[in-house]
């Protein structure tokens, strides 16, 4: 248990690092532009001058993409009580209802809106390669849909466990997740640099 | 800086094709969606083969709603169209020509008959609604027009048809959808959703870009920003004429016809005051960049674009957000010439470091894409991306180029990246240094070459140059009179010659055209002849307030 506890950390500190390194970037990149200039301006200007349209397709999929990482995420940790002795199934008025898992996906989408909507609006701040786009607009829904599927079914069976299937859920989950990331970490990373 | 990119002939539409690469992904088979082009510009190729439209699948058909389009001027003309028999059987020219193959007076005599015969204008404007002159009236107001600040969304737009319901109703007056599939997205993945609507951006300038070899792109410029002039005379429109390499090219057409036509049109475009034609040429020198990528025309294309990038990038810094504003840019550009300038670009990039500036503008004046002196520009516009000091490098510009310090404009643009990028615009980098024409690497020289293998074609082939198929006789002694007539096109070039050779500026004074002689000597005939200098004044008189008093003119 404490091995999966840890993985779910791990997505996260994952997520984390990316913030982190977005706000050092553009921390840095406002001092910096401050010494050349002789004129106050917030970071809000800066990241005005900053945005760039991504595109309507690709930033659709980032948003959809996004917010089923989350479900995902939700799914594989929340949807039994196994992993954290808490789940959405122990809520049994819910639980028991035909339209469980669309009441279990809406919650989770409503709690973390704030959250996938910002990280996708970092996408305009980012030279995206196109190769990254394609990436995250063919490669990432697919593999976060059956990560998804996978939990679901685990959601099923249980209390029977499977832990095979856990692991492929939670490494399409990750690998998923490091490539909606990418962009961040790329951008970022080679300003840091 | 928010330019409309008009790609003009084959080699402006594959240039143009880097600027509108699609930065978003979609599904080609059910594409939905904005097409969305490098910091969301816009963009057409203007072209007059359709062959070439055809073989390519990058630009879609505009008239059918796609983005990004191309527009094939004499589309407009249809086959059995009187015009078009009128001025074939007159001067021997056909509107309907499938490219002008290295004949650069070939679209300047074309549009000269449009501006000049009453009767063409006459018999045009019956045929195509009162426009006179249709194939340009085609092109700016259903390809160009519609993108940019000037157009009004009230007005209808259509030459040579009716309005449709659907034209009304979704595009405004354009464009014509020309089926349903093409209103609900599912034409070929490129509905043209870029034409603007209310809210979104239009282009605040026209940028034409084109190779000056002669064809298409060399024969549009000069009379598609004269005619945009008519209607616009501060507009800023710039171009970027690429001078074709030395020696055969990959056509096999000679190095001196050539030149010939990037000495008709440099004559062409360079010859008129601010306000009458463009606002400056940027010139470049495939011979340059042919030597730099090894002849990959792909990778010149793309360096191109990537040289021309700093001046559309809209990431200005914090404290400068309307610097390159077009406006602005095009005083800047014209302050103190009286005629539109020549700009040379030099660009260069490396990845950022402490105190790099010196070495960016080094680098920049190393990699001029045409051959100069950069101690002879009289003014330069830096276009520097990344975490650069304004004094280090207006100060490194100054050291290399004796440029005054007022003389140096910078624009600062922010990078995305630890790259770092400047394009260094040189205006007008010659003159003032007799027999520079015979140092290597200078303006005067390349330009001495062009303009020498220009007047070398024109003394040995004029059978070739007058004996085009289907010229009448008429056309054949105007364009004799045009290139080896007293202040014809071969006295302007002897006398560009001899500027070059002094170090005198500007090189052209006065531009040219084919037919001029024709309309001048019958004014002076009348006027001696047949009228005394008061009736004439009367006629004028009487010929300005009709004009002034007719309502067709005056709704226009």
């Amino acid at each position: 248990m404490r091995g999966e506890i840890s993985l779910f950390f791990i997505a996260f500190l994952l997520l984390g690092l990316a913030l982190v390194m977005h706000k050092i970037h553009f921390y840095k990149l406002y001092s910096n532009i401050s010494c050349l200039i002789d004129f106050k301006f917030s970071r809000k200007e800066l990241i005005k001058v900053y945005r760039r349209p991504q595109g309507s397709n690709f930033c659709s999929l980032a948003i959809v993409s996004w917010s089923l990482l989350f479900i995902c995420i939700a799914s594989l940790f929340f949807l039994t009580p196994e992993i954290f002795g808490f789940g959405f199934l122990n809520l049994v008025f819910i639980a028991s209802n035909y339209l469980n898992l669309w009441i279990f996906s809406l919650l989770v989408l409503i709690s973390t809106a704030l959250i996938y909507h910002n990280i996708s609006m970092m996408y305009s701040l980012y030279h995206i390669p196109n190769i990254y786009k394609v990436i995250i607009f063919y490669i990432v829904p697919p593999l976060l849909i059956i990560s998804l599927f996978i939990s679901l079914y685990l959601g099923t069976v249980y209390p029977s466990i499977n832990y095979l299937y856990w692991s492929v859920s939670y490494i399409f989950m990750l690998i998923g997740e490091i490539l909606l990331l990418l962009p961040i970490y790329t951008g970022a990373g080679d300003m840091l640099r | 800086m928010r330019p409309l990119i008009v790609g003009i002939g084959g080699a402006g539409g594959r240039i143009v094709t880097e600027f509108l690469i699609n930065q978003d992904v979609g599904f080609s088979i059910f594409p939905l969606g904005e097409y969305l082009a490098v910091w969301d510009i816009k963009g057409v190729w203007l072209d007059s083969a359709n062959q070439d439209a055809q073989n390519q699948t990058f630009f879609g058909r505009l008239e059918d709603g796609m983005c990004p389009g191309y527009i094939i001027a004499h589309d407009i003309i249809s086959p059995d169209s009187g015009i078009r028999d009128y001025i074939m059987k007159t001067y021997g020219y056909d509107l309907k020509a499938q490219g002008y193959d290295r004949r650069a007076e070939y679209l300047k005599a074309i549009f000269e008959i449009f501006e000049k015969d009453n009767l063409a204008k006459h018999r045009a404007a019956m045929e195509f609604n009162g426009e006179e002159n249709p194939l340009l009236s085609y092109v700016w107001r259903r390809g160009i027009r519609p993108y940019t600040t000037i157009y009004s969304a009230h007005k209808s737009e259509h030459i040579g048809e009716k309005n449709t319901i659907l034209s009304d109703i979704f595009g405004r007056g354009l464009p014509p959808f020309s089926n349903i599939s093409s209103i609900f997205g599912l034409s070929r993945g490129k509905v043209d959703k870029s034409i603007p609507k209310k809210n979104e951006k239009l282009c605040d300038s026209l940028l034409f870009i084109a190779s000056l070899g002669g064809g298409t792109g060399t024969g549009f410029i000069n009379p598609l920003s004269r005619y945009v002039r008519c209607e616009e005379r501060s507009f800023p429109i710039f171009a970027l004429g690429v001078l074709t390499e030395r020696g055969l090219d990959a056509r096999r057409a000679l190095e001196g016809q050539r030149d010939l036509a990037a000495a008709i049109a440099l004559n062409d475009l360079l010859a008129k005051r601010p306000g009458e034609g463009i606002d400056a040429l940027v010139l470049m020198d495939n011979e340059i960049l042919t030597k730099m990528y090894m002849g990959n025309y792909t990778n010149i294309n793309k360096a191109i674009f990537q040289a021309m990038e700093p001046l559309i990038n809209p990431m200005n810094y914090p404290d400068s957000y309307l610097q390159d504003d077009s406006v602005a840019l095009r005083r800047s550009i014209l302050e103190k010439v009286e005629f539109p300038p020549i700009l040379v670009p030099c660009y260069f990039q490396k990845v950022h470091n402490e105190h790099g500036e010196a070495e960016l503008v080094m680098g920049a004046l190393e990699n001029m894409l045409y051959p100069c002196d950069p101690k002879r520009a009289d003014k330069a516009l830096v276009f520097v991306k990344g975490l650069v000091d304004r004094r280090k490098i207006a100060n490194s510009i100054q050291k290399c180029t004796c440029i005054n310090a007022e003389e140096v404009l910078i624009y600062r643009k922010l990078s995305d990246s630890r790259k770092e990028e400047i394009l260094i615009l040189l205006r007008n980098p010659y003159g003032g240094s007799p027999g520079a024409h015979t140092i290597e690497g200078t303006f005067e020289w390349r330009t001495h070459q062009v303009i020498s293998a220009a007047i070398n074609y024109i003394d040995e082939n004029s059978a070739n140059i007058l004996e085009f198929q289907g010229y009448t006789e008429f056309t054949k002694d105007a364009i004799r009179k045009y290139l080896y007539g007293e202040y014809g096109l071969r006295d302007n070039l002897t006398r560009c010659l001899e500027n070059l050779e002094i170090g005198a500026s500007p090189l052209f004074s006065h531009s040219l055209e084919i037919f001029f002689k024709k309309e001048r000597e019958k004014v002076e005939l009348t006027a001696s002849s047949e009228m005394s200098l008061e009736a004439l004044r009367a006629e004028i008189k009487n010929i300005v307030k009709n004009i002034l008093d007719d309502e067709k003119i005056n709704r226009k």
